[in-house]
C-alpha cells in the first residue's frame, strides 16, 4: 500500500509537469494525488466496493485542493486535476474498447458501466466540495456587505 | 512493439506493457470533466468533451488491435 501511495505521488508530480505547474505548487499537486490514492486504497481494503471508495477519495481530493488553493492563491483545478489522476477510469475505458475488438459484448458492457460509474463518482465528489466552499464564501461576502452597509 | 518484446523475452506480460505505454493518451480526465460540465449546466461543452473522449478511446484500441493482429500473424 505504501508503494502504491508513493507511486501515485510520483505520477501526480509528473502529470503536473505536463500541465506546466511550477515551483512549490508542484509538490502540493503531488501531495494531492497522494491523499486521493491513500484514501482510495485504505477504503478499498475494508469495503470491497470500489465506486464508494473512489467517491470518498474524490471528496478528499476536493477538500485538499480547495484548501491548498486558498493557501497558495491559485485556482483549485491546479491541484484537483493531478489529484484525481490516480483515480480516473482511463484503463477501464481502454479495456472496454479492447473487449469490443475481441467480440465480447457482455464484458464490454460491464466495463462501460464501470467507466461511467467511476467518472460520475469523481465528478460528483469534486463538485460537492466546490459547491460547499462557494456557498461558504458567498455567505461570508454577504455578511461583509451587511456590516459595510450598517457602518455607512 | 510489445509483440516484439514478448518474442524476445517470453516471460513479459504483454497486456501490462501496452497499458503502460498507452496510459498517457487515455482520456480519463476528459471523461470526468465532461460529466462535471454537464452537472454545472454547460451541455455543449460536456457533449464535445465526451465525444472527443469516446473517439480517442476507439482510435487507441483500433491502433493497438491492428498492430497486435499483425504481430500475431508473424509470431
Amino acid at each position: 500500500m505504501i508503494r502504491t501511495v508513493l507511486l501515485a505521488f510520483i505520477g501526480s508530480v509528473t502529470s503536473g509537469l505536463l500541465f506546466n505547474i511550477k515551483g512549490r505548487k508542484l509538490i502540493f499537486a503531488g501531495v494531492s494525488g497522494l491523499v486521493g490514492s491513500a484514501v482510495y486504497t485504505l477504503l478499498n481494503q475494508f469495503t470491497e466496493y470500489s465506486i464508494f471508495s473512489i467517491f470518498i477519495g474524490a471528496i478528499a481530493v476536493g477538500l485538499y485542493s480547495e484548501t491548498a488553493a486558498r493557501l497558495l492563491k491559485s485556482p483549485s483545478t491546479v491541484f484537483s486535476i493531478p489529484g484525481i489522476l490516480p483515480l480516473v477510469p482511463g484503463i477501464t475505458a481502454y479495456e472496454m474498447a479492447q473487449f469490443i475488438m475481441n467480440n465480447e459484448p457482455d464484458a464490454a458492457t460491464g466495463k462501460l458501466i464501470e467507466t461511467v460509474e467511476g467518472a460520475g463518482a469523481i465528478a460528483f465528489g469534486i463538485m460537492i466540495v466546490t459547491a460547499v466552499f462557494r456557498f461558504i464564501s458567498r455567505v461570508k461576502k454577504m455578511k461583509q456587505m451587511e456590516t459595510a452597509n450598517k457602518q455607512e | 512493439m510489445s509483440a516484439a518484446a514478448v518474442r524476445l523475452f517470453p516471460q513479459i506480460n504483454e497486456y501490462k506493457v501496452i497499458i503502460g505505454s498507452i496510459l498517457l493518451y487515455l482520456p480519463g480526465v476528459s471523461i470526468t470533466n465532461g460529466i462535471k460540465d454537464a452537472l454545472y449546466g454547460d451541455i455543449v461543452a460536456s457533449l464535445t468533451r465526451l465525444g472527443e473522449a469516446i473517439l480517442l478511446v476507439g482510435i487507441l484500441a483500433a491502433g493497438v488491435a491492428i498492430s497486435l493482429f499483425i504481430g500475431a500473424s508473424w509470431r
